[in-house]
């Protein structure tokens, strides 16, 4: 569902109709529209795969918050994305029980099979790779979260074949 | 509803936590909940005063199963009541799980989100409460998604909204994904979050009770703290006492991963001794490695040996062994992986956490993720270990404005103490004494 | 309640106040205890863990835990140890850790020896840097004309996003990323908005923020000079010190008054004193003559030579013109000059030919404000009680733009009801974070009635944007339902809901101020706030009343000048008999006068005499043209608005030939001594008797230093010039030296505390191991409202004239609801205001020229329509003698029927304006002439 990722420009931009009707029904929950902005930018970061400036300040405007307001709380939480991403995102887990099960190798494997070091974008724009921490299934270590998916388990052979079905799966 | 057909669940369960966790696909549904007698709980509640449910919780000893252990009941009885009190008052689900190793909430995320709503309810209605708050973890997304088709489920079924079953309680649940930020776990720093703001922690007091989300009262619980409510109320704060093994009531959700034959979480008695939830539930160490140690209760405690495995899982005792409870998840530290490189990565881990606010967590980790990469790469000095001792006492709790950085300092300050000789051979043999050396990795903002 | 408690600091006894937190006490009583992020005025949030210190349960507690003293209440018996390993350890530490980002530049830093950061350092012993790893980098930004940003040495005290946001209201500037990462700064480089920016190069303790214009003309800080002296671009009268070297000022610094400006300066007070150095100030004395007899009739300007004279032909050509036979001699005082130099032309004009330069209607409201305040009808506020008050009704004047010290303390005032919230969880008020989180968004009142909207506009209740008449019928009709709600009459009248709202507001308050301004040149408009105020103090009776005037002093210069005797007038008298003599004191007239009519006047007169500091249109009138000594070169007094007589110092000696006015008229007047002129200025008016008390200050037994002790270069001030090095300036005026001889000023205010009454001027803050203004800190008293504990006679806040004198009688006149001034389109045309472009002085700092807005002529939406014009289309506004057009703003928040002109057009177009048309100049021609 995500549209094809906005490319960063200095033109301004405008939130779409869908975003605006979501965001009203954020408005709807919280006492002050700050208490939206979070997820408001979450909102505008499934559409458009990333915050771009543009639609930083497009935001700002639509909730009547400060620019400067909206920027720090969007880069303080490392799940809002300030530059653009490829595709898909992968986020191999970096926690310490993945890591006590091989993990480290897995994100080296990755580093090696895209060539891109941790928070790259592939140059063909279809993957970045974003470490987290922990992922919360330390019992099926290695894992990565990738699509929403969650990959358990994770061997180092298999992660061409995880990664050919992720970008198929965006694709269709 | 068949109350028959769930009666042998019912009739004082020894695994409360988890028999609504059948194999069933959609156990997590509402139907399948209340046939095993969900809500029930909940609707006892509604039979007696508010007073008297916060009664039976008090009495049931349940202790926070967030980490710190805080008697429930009585968090709770500082939250102002009567008529003159601020509303809207909130009750707040944490369920930010990103502690390192643990992993147990988000199993009842996932199998049981009736059971969250049903304790929130139980809050709801004991502390005259108007709105709850499920706050997650943005990445666990199935968690999300059934989460999101429960509470329409009870929606549509009067179990929230407007006078709910007819009691004339009113109350809504609105759900927060997490932008991310192991920060947001904190409790205050949770409420700032909520509130669109940077996920700082607050400045206690006023403690939250009082003056939380929006200035107004607020309860902040662990999943598992809530998910004890719907059988507290079922069955008693009695029976809630009697299943414990040791000191503390109920049971918990324990966890172990790592190098053992059967990672994975199992819902036990408080007080089940260390030893036998490693070496029984998980089965012991993997072929071909051997324990060296374990951090108890998830990435922020400190490390234990296999001399204490008789130890109970009891909030206390564990203390006494001057580790912590934490979440219960235990992390197995085998033979074969550098107890330095295990340091190092928690340490990273908190130190990219940090919310940045004060001085210990935000420059003080930092520095000591530099010592410990320097020493795992062998280019450490004797006088970085003396160093590395300085800014665990620095960043001891009391010193930081929340316990995000004295929880970080935990394994670290441990492994000082159990596996000196580890970080001395790095530094004498001037690199790693463990088989794959550990090559630094990029960071991530 | 402030009480007095018993507290152990390493087992000895302290007394201290209890409503302030460990930290503050423990600096009140010298002891030096490190801080970053706590401030004075901006409270405690425990973020940055320096000021650390053992507390300990009882006398039996041996062990004792850590705590932030910023963060802990004082309490009767409590027992804390600053002294204990652990908590020295711990502070090391801590700046160990913060200084591991930090790339110790400091002999590039502007900070440098004014550097909160390097005296933390030293003082917790942290010497020799152990961490190994690399430092983060940061970009910095572009920040306007006042503001470097570095923001390499940020070590994360949050101080700068506290200031700005949560105490000045700006939301420009942020916090950005998180852990070590943080980034302060904006959200894209650009103009910092907010009108009080400059501070945060006081209040960053390091080098990240830093005066931009004073980088321009750098100097460590310990060779630089510094006075006392009173900010002179606006009615408040802040407190400043004013540093110098070679002639040049470097830079103003706050001057804590507890009473006026606390901590803060805007930024208009900030960083105008840039025309003191300007190119074009005036040095020397310009005569111009006719060139010859044949040319007798000829024009002016194509006759003239001007040339350079020495001060004794100046003074001869000056008598010469006095004692003409048929002399006719008239004198313009100014409202920016100091109360000795208006009573000095006085003297020598008579007070018949002595007019004050301001505007007819300005002079009215003044008058009639000296009036009410010598009836003691209203009882004339601070600042700092207006940040006590609980409530305040703001009439008229956008005080942002006109006296933008004081909007800051209004600001304050509205979070006062947050603070009584969490009093009332047992919160204190300086435990800052927690104090917002209860309050949210609980707000003392603010009630706003203006013609469009104020900066103030997002922490005020009520935002009336409305056009001045309507505004004038709301306040009488406030004033009629208060007398109806004390004084019920048989005939029921009723009352707009608008009007109750707002006076129940006023009723439900403990001590509501009334705020309102002389800026909307609207007599009426005053009228009804004074009678509210009356009325208010009635049945209110901590109610207070405050008006910002439009200069300096203004309300100085109106004491001493008669009724109607204005530039209006002035010029009036001119026009029927043109003097012999005109004597222009620091007034450009151009600025208040249609321009082609001025000068056609000003040419009729035989002989103009200008006394003025810089070159402007008024000096290229004169015949001779007398250079006046800058507020820095010269000692003076001045009256704020609220009738505080204040003293300020020279820095330097004047420069070349510049002489302040009373020194020019001194030889004509037969004022020469110093007592006299004081003596003289009693006569005008009895009010200013309390001057004698503020200027004995001035002669003390013993010299104090303008130079700090550690001056470097006490002997290589010339180097640069000559191997040989000149005697200091003696001055004799003062007890202040030129050098660092005399008592350390810079260390006097550490004692105010003490036993020792300060009766000498203060010329810096320090205290030993400090050496940046933090060192104030250890000298503030003690208690948390500080200045209602301090002396109001201590002449160090300034004496309050209206305060010191018997009432008397008087009624101010009821207000005369008026309708628009042009029932054409029933149009108010009124005064926009600017900080940037209100100030004639500040006009000539080119910091400030550079923020200075586009002059447009605002109105609203349907008034647009009606004139048909589009935004951006040129409207034109025409009055007898003059006529201006300009682009226009079609503005979203301006009430109807009302046209904002800039406030020097809207003075020049004088009173009889209106509206001519959108067209072209020509068109409007035909409309102006009548
Ligand atoms: C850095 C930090 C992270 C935390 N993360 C979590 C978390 O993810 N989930 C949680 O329940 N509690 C977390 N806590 C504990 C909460 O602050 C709080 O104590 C808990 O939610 C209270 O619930 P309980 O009383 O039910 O345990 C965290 C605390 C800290 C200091
Ligand atoms: S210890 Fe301090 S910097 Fe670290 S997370 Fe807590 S408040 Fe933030
Ligand atoms: S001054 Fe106390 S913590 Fe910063």
């Amino acid at each position: 569902m995500t549209l094809a990722n906005e490319i960063p420009t200095n033109e301004t931009v405008e939130l779409s109709d869908v975003e605006k009707a979501q965001i009203d029904t954020l408005l709807l929950k919280t006492p002050y529209a700050s208490g939206a902005s979070i997820d408001a930018l979450k909102i505008i970061q499934n559409h458009r795969g990333w915050v771009s400036d543009a639609s930083l300040l497009a935001l700002a405007l639509y909730l009547n918050l400060p620019l400067a307001d909206l920027d720090s709380v969007a880069t303080f939480y490392n799940l809002i994305f300030r530059q653009p991403v490829g595709k898909v995102v992968l986020h191999p887990c970096d926690g310490i029980s993945c890591d006590l099960m091989g993990g480290q190798k897995i994100r080296q494997c990755l580093n090696k099979q895209l060539k891109i070091s941790n928070g790259q974008t592939t140059d063909d724009n279809q993957f970045t790779l974003i470490p987290l921490p922990c992922l919360g299934a330390c019992d099926k270590a290695p894992v990565m979260i990738a699509n929403e998916t969650l990959f358990e388990l994770i061997q180092a052979e298999n992660l061409p074949l995880i990664l050919n079905n992720l970008i198929e799966e965006k694709s269709t | 509803m068949n109350t028959e057909q769930s009666s042998e669940q019912s009739t004082y369960p020894s695994k409360p936590l988890t028999r609504f966790i059948t194999d069933k696909a959609n156990c997590w549904q509402l139907k399948e909940y209340q046939d095993l007698g969900g809500y029930d709980g909940f609707k006892r509640a509604l039979t007696v005063s508010r007073a008297a449910v916060l009664d039976e919780i008090k009495a049931s000893n349940l202790r926070g199963r967030g980490g710190a252990g805080f008697p429930t009941g009585l968090k709770w009885s500082f939250v102002p009541q009567g008529d003159d009190a601020p509303h809207p008052k909130y009750l707040i689900v944490n369920a930010d799980e990103m502690e390192p190793g643990a992993f147990k909430d988000r199993l009842l995320l996932e199998k049981t989100p009736h059971q969250i709503i049903e304790g929130l309810l139980i809050g709801g209605y004991t502390l005259d409460a108007d709105i709850g708050y499920i706050f997650i973890r943005g990445d666990y997304y199935s968690a999300i998604q059934h989460i999101e088709i429960a509470l329409q489920e009870c929606y549509d079924n009067n179990l929230l909204g407007k006078d709910i079953l007819g009691s004339g309680f009113n109350f809504e649940i609105h759900i927060h994904t997490s932008a991310g930020r192991y920060i947001c776990g904190e409790e205050t720093a949770l409420i700032n979050a909520l509130e669109g703001k940077r996920a700082i922690p607050r400045a206690k007091p006023p403690f939250p009770q009082v003056a939380g989300l929006w200035g107004k009262p607020t309860i902040v619980n662990n999943v598992e703290t809530f998910c004890n409510l719907p059988h507290i109320l079922n069955f008693g704060a009695d029976w809630f006492k009697s299943l414990g093994r040791f000191k503390d009531a109920g049971t918990k959700i324990f966890g172990v991963s790592g190098r053992v034959k059967n990672p994975g979480l199992w819902e036990l008695p408080m007080g089940t001794p260390i030893g036998e939830i490693i070496e029984h539930y998980a089965g012991g160490m993997s072929d071909g490695y051997k324990l060296k140690g374990y951090l108890p209760g998830g990435g922020s405690t400190d490390f234990l040996l296999a001399k204490h495995f008789d130890t109970p899982m009891d909030y206390d005792e564990i203390g006494k062994q001057r580790s912590r409870m934490g979440t219960g998840t235990i992390i197995v530290l085998d033979d074969k992986y550098c107890p330095v490189a295990m340091v190092l990565n928690l340490v990273k881990f908190f130190a990219q956490e940090s919310c940045g606010w004060c001085t210990p967590c935000r420059d003080g980790l930092p520095w000591a993720a530099v010592l410990l990469e320097k020493i795992e790469q062998g280019k450490g000095e004797l006088a970085d270990i003396k160093q590395l001792e300085d800014l665990c006492k620095f960043a001891a709790p009391g010193n930081t404005f929340c316990a995000l950085a004295p929880g970080a300092v935990e394994p670290l300050q441990s492994a000082l103490n159990y596996f000196r000789d580890d970080f001395e051979k790095h530094i004498t043999q001037k690199s790693c004494p463990y088989c794959e050396p550990i090559h630094s990795e990029t960071t991530h903002d | 309640m402030t009480n007095m408690v018993t507290i152990y600091i390493d087992n000895l006894a302290h007394q201290v106040a209890d409503d302030i937190n460990l930290l503050q006490a423990c600096l009140s009583l010298k002891l030096d205890i490190p801080y970053f992020c706590w401030h004075p005025a901006m409270g405690s949030v425990g973020a940055c863990r320096q000021c650390a210190v053992m507390q300990y349960q009882n006398e039996a507690d041996t062990r004792g835990r850590l705590v932030m003293s910023c963060m802990t209440p004082v309490s009767e018996g409590m027992r804390i140890s600053f002294n204990h390993e652990k908590a020295e350890t711990f502070r090391a530490t801590n700046i160990e850790a913060m200084m591991t980002n930090h790339p110790h530049d400091c002999p590039v830093c502007e900070e440098g020896g004014d550097c909160h950061l390097q005296d933390m350092t030293l003082l917790t012993g942290h010497i020799t840097r152990r961490y190994p790893g690399t430092k983060r980098t940061h970009n910095n930004q572009y920040l306007g004309p006042f503001l470097n940003h570095e923001m390499n040495r940020c070590i994360g005290c949050y101080r700068c996003v506290r200031f700005y946001r949560d105490y000045c209201g700006g939301n420009d500037l942020n916090v950005f990323s998180s852990k070590n990462n943080i980034f302060f700064g904006r959200a894209e480089p650009g103009n910092l908005e907010n009108e009080f920016s400059g501070n945060l190069a006081e209040v960053c303790p390091t080098g990240v923020f830093t005066d931009k214009p004073f980088s321009q003309h750098y100097i460590r800080k310990w060779d630089l000079q510094s006075a006392p002296s009173i900010c002179t671009h606006c009615s408040v009268g802040c407190n400043t010190y004013v540093t110098e070297r070679g002639g040049i000022i470097r830079k103003i610094n706050n001057r804590y008054n507890a009473a006026i400006n606390g901590h803060f300066l805007c930024d208009r007070g900030r960083f105008a004193y840039q025309h003191v150095n300007h190119d074009n100030k005036l040095t020397q004395v310009w005569s111009r003559t006719q060139q010859n007899s044949q040319q007798e009739n000829q024009q002016k300007n194509q006759s003239q030579i001007t040339h350079v004279l020495d001060n004794e032909q100046a003074h001869s050509q000056l008598s010469q013109w006095l004692n003409e036979t048929d002399a006719q001699v008239l004198g313009i005082g100014s409202a920016r000059s100091s109360l000795e130099n208006n009573a000095a032309l006085h003297k020598l004009v008579g007070g018949n030919n002595f007019y004050a330069g301001i505007a007819n209607n300005e002079l009215k409201q003044l008058q009639l404000l000296i009036k009410t305040y010598q009836s003691k009808q209203v009882a004339l506020v601070s600042l700092s009680q207006i940040e006590q008050s609980d409530a305040v009704l703001l009439v008229g004047e956008d005080v942002t733009q006109t006296a933008p010290r004081l909007a800051l303390s209004i600001r304050q005032m509205t979070k006062n009801a947050g603070i009584a919230k969490a009093a009332k969880l047992g919160i204190k008020p300086w435990q800052d974070e927690a104090v917002r989180n209860i309050s949210q968004e609980s707000k003392s009142p603010l009630i706003i009635i203006n013609t469009d909207e104020t900066k103030l506009a997002d922490v005020a209740k009520y935002n009336l944007n409305l056009a001045p008449n309507k505004q004038l019928e709301l306040l009488v009709e406030i004033e009629a339902y208060l007398t109806c709600k004390y004084a019920p009459t048989p005939s029921a009248e009723t009352f707009s809901d608008l009007a109750i709202a707002i006076a129940d507001e006023l009723l439900a308050a403990n001590n509501p101020v009334l705020i309102t301004g002389t800026h909307s040149f609207d007599i009426a408009l005053l009228s009804a706030c004074l009678r509210l105020s009356i009325l208010l103090r009635k049945h209110k009776k901590n109610s207070g009343f405050y008006c910002a005037t439009s200069s300096i002093n203004a309300l100085g210069l109106s004491l001493l000048a008669q009724p109607e005797h204005d530039i209006d007038n002035l010029l009036r008298s001119i026009k029927a008999t043109p003097p012999t003599l005109l004597i222009i004191m620091e007034t450009d007239l151009y600025r208040y006068c249609a321009n082609e009519k001025l000068s056609e006047y000003l040419d009729n007169i035989k002989h103009i005499v200008v006394i003025e500091q810089i070159m402007n249109d008024t000096v290229k009138m004169a015949d001779l043209v007398l250079p006046a000594a800058s507020f820095a070169e010269q000692h003076s007094s001045w009256l704020n608005n609220e009738g505080r007589l204040q003293r300020a110092y020279a820095v330097m000696p004047a420069s070349d030939m510049r002489q302040t006015p009373v020194q020019w008229l001194a030889q004509h007047n037969a004022l020469d001594d110093g007592q006299n002129l004081y003596r003289y200025m009693q006569t005008i008016t009895p009010l200013l008797q309390p001057i004698m008390q503020l200027v004995t200050t001035d002669k003390s037994d013993f010299p104090v230093a303008r130079q700090p002790m550690r001056s470097s270069a006490r002997t290589a001030f010339f180097a640069n010039i000559d191997v040989k090095e000149y005697a200091p300036k003696r001055d004799e005026k003062s007890n202040l030296t030129f050098t660092m001889e005399g008592v350390a000023g810079f260390r006097q205010q550490t004692l105010d505390n003490s036993q020792h009454k300060i009766t000498t001027p203060v010329t810096g803050v320090w205290s030993p191991k400090w050496n940046s203004n933090q060192a104030l800190s250890k000298s503030l008293s003690n208690t948390l409202n500080d200045s209602s504990v301090q002396d109001e006679a201590d002449s160090n806040l300034g004496l309050k004239i209206f305060d010191r004198i018997n009432r008397q009688e008087f009624t101010v006149p009821a207000a005369q609801i008026y309708s628009p001034s042009q029932p054409l389109n029933n149009l108010s045309i009124c005064p926009q205001h600017h900080i940037y472009s209100n100030d004639e002085l500040a006009d000539y700092s080119s910091s400030i020229q550079q923020l200075r807005p586009e002059p447009v002529i605002s109105l609203n939406q349907q008034q647009a329509k009606h004139l048909s014009l589009k935004s951006g289309e040129n409207i034109t506004i025409s009055s007898d003698d003059y006529n201006i057009s300009l682009p226009c703003f079609i503005s979203k928040t301006l009430a109807d029927q009302v046209v904002l002109v800039p406030f020097t057009e809207f003075l020049r177009l004088g009173t009889n304006m209106h509206v001519a048309t959108k067209h072209s100049a020509g068109n409007a021609d035909g409309d102006a002439n009548e």
